[in-house]
């Protein structure tokens, strides 16, 4: 590990060495690399986790360079994959980056983040997201999921057996619009990216941390917290099924 | 029982405000979620989520003078 590289965030209180070394044999499996998945894989690979899982079988579009880090014109058209594991080896060429070029379903889910330290949301879908939230749970992995649309994001991270977990909560079903069909304000995704990375790190660090959803909204720059508490009668993190 | 409700992300859009207050007459969440739901019928189909006093609630939990009221809806996207 080059201690030079990470002084700055070594000097913080937070991090300090022991959590640079914890980063650093970190391996964080990233589903999805579009706004919030690359904007997140870049803070990643800049503070020094040790390995990179990315998980996408998208191409880059043209209407993706206005939001999604990693990208530039010459990627248009071509595999989002490869051409994050190629932006991100120049940002950091020690840490390793493993590609996924697989779309993840129920069927699949759990082989994608198998020995992961923490699972990342970057989908667009809570179908995925469900998905991700039940095979964490059930690998008592940690799991941080990440929305935007339009000015807002919101920030779920679930710590099994410890916090909520996404079907303690309840979400009802809703009418799900798309990034490019309604709108998406790139300082939205940046500002969730770096609440969903900040906790994250959190919880890489060890730090005992309690429910919540952040709510963050890009146009009044404001972030909202709300506590949340586990349902012990949850469906899938309940104590009957623990 | 006055209720002081706010709104969080697309529901300040949808509803046109970030917080009103509310004269309620019902007892739990599931009734204020009616009220609400008359006054700004968008909001059903964006589905609705609900904290009081910053915590999150279900349907079920009972109200109090002078609560505050989160409303806001589960942002899809990435
Ligand atoms: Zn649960």
């Amino acid at each position: 590990m080059n201690i030079n590289r990470y002084s700055g965030q070594i000097a913080l209180r937070e991090i300090s060495i022991s959590g640079q070394k914890k980063l650093s044999q970190s391996m964080v499996t990233i589903v999805g690399i579009g706004g919030n998945g690359s904007v997140s894989a870049e803070l990643f690979a800049r503070m020094g986790i040790g390995k990179l899982r990315i998980v996408d079988d998208d191409v880059v579009r043209e209407n993706n360079l206005h939001r999604q880090f990693l990208y530039g014109e010459s990627s248009v058209g071509k595999q989002k994959v490869v051409e994050a594991a190629g932006a991100l080896k120049l940002i950091n060429r020690e840490m390793q980056v493993e590609v996924v070029n697989k779309h993840l379903d129920a069927e699949n889910v759990s082989g994608i983040i198998e020995g992961s330290s923490l699972v990342y949301d970057g989908t667009d879908n809570f179908a995925a997201r469900f998905a991700l939230n039940r095979a964490c749970v059930k690998l008592g992995i940690p799991f941080v999921m990440t929305s935007s649309l339009q000015y807002w994001g919101e920030v779920i991270p679930v710590v099994p057996g410890k916090t909520a977990c996404l079907d303690c909560l309840n979400i009802p079903k809703m009418e799900e619009g798309s990034c490019s069909q309604i709108g998406i304000f790139p300082p939205a995704v940046s500002m969730t990216a770096s609440i969903g990375v900040s906790t994250s790190v959190s919880i890489l660090m060890g730090s005992e941390i309690t429910g919540f959803i952040k709510i963050a909204d890009s146009l009044k720059n404001t972030v909202e917290t709300i506590e949340t508490q586990r349902n012990p009668d949850c469906r899938t993190c309940g104590n009957k099924l623990r | 029982m006055k209720l002081s409700v706010r709104y969080f992300a697309m529901f300040t859009e949808v509803t046109g405000t970030s917080n009103e207050i509310l004269e309620f007459e019902g007892t739990n969440i599931m009734q204020l979620k009616k009220v609400i739901n008359d006054l700004h019928p968008e909001l059903s189909r964006k589905g609705m989520m609900v904290a009081v006093n910053e915590r999150y609630s279900d349907d079920s939990t009972i109200l109090a003078e002078g609560d505050t009221v989160a409303i806001f809806p589960p942002v899809s996207g990435g």
